[in-house]
């Protein structure tokens, strides 16, 4: 069985950093960008099991890159956003646009290991 | 006439006497007349200064309101300013804080083989410090966004009994950890509400974590839910140390400290009670605390029944 790839997208270089730690100790191999628009030429070339994504980056936001992704790209690879922003109208607009899992920044890494866990397993 | 007249201005009785000598010859009935046009013109000043007078005040009243008007808007529009500042501060601070508290967890749990117990320790006091200050945060947010009008209250049909049950569980850890029973005690039938259960649980829980807060080990808080007429009632109560009844008017107000020491030395943010005022009143509801010095306190909330809340 091959390791799965996980796209992490985030802006902010530090969260990056303690994300790839915690997938890499789980088992994962990650690959990392800063913003949607890298994400989209990623994703093109395809290989990920699976998607991190923030959702306030400058450019490409992360709502912006799930509605391509499942509307243009017609891609059905689950995402996980992971965002600092916790109104119930932005949640609920990035579930409907097909996100998996919502994370809220700060998350406890025994929050989002099972989370990427239960995603992988539903989509084998 | 004139000649005559503009000494009788001055006073009534010298007027009558200065009529007298000069109109002696004239016929009484003539002086009389001539007293009742003076009354009259008398009165017709009089009413002129006061028609005067109201009229400067009018335009007095009406000049301080626009002056207020004007002062309102613009104190609103530096509110508005305001709070849209500390939205933003917030949010933007989020992060970074977030950061300092993942990583201080992620050394804790990963590396703390290799740290000493000095090194440790403040690690931890890093993470506690960046939770709280993210408590502060959220509640800060949370405020703006009522201040502003934005307050979310997403009305659901909720299993009320269930809700509090729910809240009872999650807060069971911390009451357990300083050793403080906490039990519920709910109405036989059950309730269906319409409420935000999101923003009630954010009520409860800070009355909860308030009572723990106060309260010593061995003690007991009791959340009881109950039916009174038209009104569901919650209280929370605590056999904690009480509140002067002088500190009571201060507990709902923003950043008011009442000065009441914690038990275990918990940080307060100064926020909660007055979210937890604005919540329930943005259900209709009342919020008040009856409370003895060295006996305890009960907190109570009550929601109006007709607001689509109904028993069933």
């Amino acid at each position: 069985m091959t390791t799965p790839k996980i796209l992490i997208i985030d802006d902010d270089l530090d969260m990056q950093r303690l994300l790839k730690l915690y997938l890499k100790m789980s088992g994962f191999d990650t690959v990392e960008c800063t913003n949607g628009l890298e994400a989209q030429a990623l994703v093109l070339e395809g290989g990920f099991q699976l998607v991190i994504s923030d959702l306030m980056m400058p450019g490409f936001d992360g709502i912006q890159f799930l509605r391509w992704l499942r509307q243009e790209c017609k891609s059905m690879v689950p995402v996980i956003v992971c965002s600092s922003m916790s109104d119930k109208k932005t949640i609920d607009q990035v579930m409907s646009l097909g996100a998996g899992e919502y994370c809220r920044k700060p998350f406890r890494m025994d929050v989002l290991i099972p989370m990427v866990k239960g995603l992988l397993a539903k989509a084998d | 006439m004139t000649q005559i007249a503009e000494p009788f201005n001055e006073n009534q009785e010298s007027a009558e006497r200065a009529a007298g000598e000069v109109f002696s010859g004239f016929d009484s009935q003539y002086l009389n007349v001539y007293r009742e046009n003076l009354e009259l013109t008398a009165k017709a000043r009089d009413s002129s200064i006061n028609i005067r007078l109201l009229h400067s005040l009018i335009e007095n009243y009406t000049r301080k309101s626009l002056e207020l008007k004007e002062a309102y808007l613009e104190i609103s529009a530096k509110n508005e300013t305001m709070n849209q500042f500390l939205g933003i501060a917030a949010h933007d601070l989020r992060n970074p804080i977030s950061i300092n508290l993942m990583y201080a967890e992620f050394l804790l749990e990963h590396k703390a083989g290799s740290l000493d117990q000095d090194a440790r320790e403040m690690i931890e006091v890093i993470r506690d410090r960046a939770g709280f200050m993210l408590k502060m945060l959220d509640s800060l947010l949370d405020l703006t966004r009522i201040e502003a009008g934005r307050i979310e209250t997403v009305l659901e049909t909720v299993d009320y009994a269930g809700l509090i049950k729910k809240i009872c569980h999650s807060n069971r850890m911390l009451t357990e950890s300083k050793n403080i029973t906490l039990r519920e005690f709910l109405p036989e039938k059950s309730c269906e509400v319409r409420i935000d259960p999101h923003r009630m649980e954010q009520v409860i829980s800070n009355l909860i974590t308030n009572a723990a807060k106060f309260s010593s080990p061995g003690t007991q808080i009791e959340v009881r839910v109950s039916i009174d007429e038209d009104r569901l009632v919650t209280t929370v109560s605590d056999q904690g140390q009480g509140i002067p009844a002088e500190k009571i008017p201060k507990l709902f107000r923003l950043f008011e400290s009442v000065g009441i020491k914690p038990t275990a030395g918990e940080k307060s943010t100064g926020l909660g009670l007055a979210i937890c005022k604005k919540v329930v009143e943005a259900h209709g509801g009342t919020i008040g605390v009856k409370s003895v010095v060295g006996k305890g306190s009960e907190f109570y909330f009550s929601l109006p029944l007709s607001l689509g809340l109904e028993p069933r």
